[in-house]
């Protein structure tokens, strides 16, 4: 992994110009209903504007799913 | 006539059905078995998205949100409490609720609940002011324990999930409902055919959470309306009263005044 790398949905990704999770998340393309998870921590959605993404990061996108 | 409606963490409810999401053949079966069957509580649960489908709960989500059910997402696949606590707190944020149903598993043979990381992770949820739905096994003393620990809701298994294989100790089934009559119980799992739910409701039980029973009959929809009728009828039967059993058979067409030839001493 290099230094501007993430680990996004267990892939790894370039962090580019993304600085927070709102912004990662236009430049991913990610609709829907679903929550962010860093570093195995819930990011509340009003915190999405501000809350930094940094290179090494473990960024999950978790959406709904049929279960018992 | 329909049995009367219950109380789940102060969540007023007429059908005492849960019923899960998973295993129906089409997603249109899934959504015409759930409305067969009236329940109120649908089960739910997450998953990460995988790299390349970044919309894909989103159909899924729309289609429970057209229900209007109360969702109660789990956490299945947890085998410590480190995960079921994380599976928790995203199940809250995602589904915007604080329900619960609190699986661990020990076992991945039979996927038994551990009951040590059950009890150690109900702790914490509520706590954390979560309601707490454990799915657990019928151990008495274990049921006792999140009882006291503030669990409003116990759902013992009547068997391994997705066997069918119905009520298999319905011995400690009736010791829970005995021995912890002010506690809300729903048999989660195993349930097969409706008379296993008839059994479960008749012997006390508040509710039945099942799934496999439904997705995988061959007409999931019919399925349905019998697993509410036959649960309606259990619980109206537990309500009624039933009789005690004897050992000695009693006439039920009365003997006074009969000739007396018909009369045998």
């Amino acid at each position: 992994m290099t230094s501007n790398q993430i680990q996004f949905n267990g892939e790894s990704v370039a962090l580019e110009s993304a600085k927070t999770v709102a912004d990662l998340l236009e430049k991913q393309s990610v609709t829907g209903r679903f929550i962010v998870v860093i570093n195995d921590e819930v990011v509340p959605k009003s915190n999405w504007q501000a809350h930094p993404v940094n290179a090494g990061d473990n960024i999950e996108i978790m959406s709904p799913i049929s279960g018992g | 006539m329909k049995a009367s409606n219950w109380t789940v963490y102060g969540q007023e409810l007429s059908s005492r059905l849960f019923i899960g999401t998973a295993l129906y053949p089409s997603p249109k079966v899934m959504v015409d078995a759930i409305r067969a069957s009236k329940a109120e509580v649908i089960t739910v649960s997450l998953r990460r998205q995988s790299a390349n489908q970044s919309n894909s709960g989103e159909q899924f989500w729309q289609m429970i949100e057209d229900l209007n059910c109360h969702l109660l997402p789990n956490t299945a696949g947890c085998y410590s409490v480190k995960e079921a606590l994380k599976t928790a707190h995203m199940a809250r944020e995602l589904f915007d609720t604080d329900w619960v149903k609190l699986e661990v598993m020990g076992d991945s043979y039979n996927l038994q609940p551990d009951p040590f990381a059950l009890v150690e992770a109900t702790k914490i949820l509520i706590e954390d002011g979560f309601k707490v739905f454990p799915y657990t096994t019928d151990d008495l003393v274990l049921c006792q324990k999140l009882a006291e620990l503030g669990c409003e809701v116990l759902m013992p298994w009547g068997a391994p999930i997705g066997t069918g294989q119905g009520l298999l100790n319905p011995y400690a089934l009736k010791t829970l409902r005995e021995r912890l009559p002010e506690m809300t119980l729903l048999v989660d799992a195993g349930i097969g055919k409706p008379s296993d739910a008839v059994q479960a409701m008749e012997l006390g039980f508040d509710g039945i959470l099942l799934n496999t029973a439904v997705a995988e009959a061959l007409e999931p929809e019919t399925m349905a309306y019998a697993f509410a009728d036959a649960i309606n009828a259990g619980r109206l039967a537990y309500e009624a009263g039933i009789m005690p059993k004897r050992d000695n058979a009693k006439p039920s067409t009365p003997t006074l005044d009969q000739p007396i030839w018909q009369q045998h001493g």
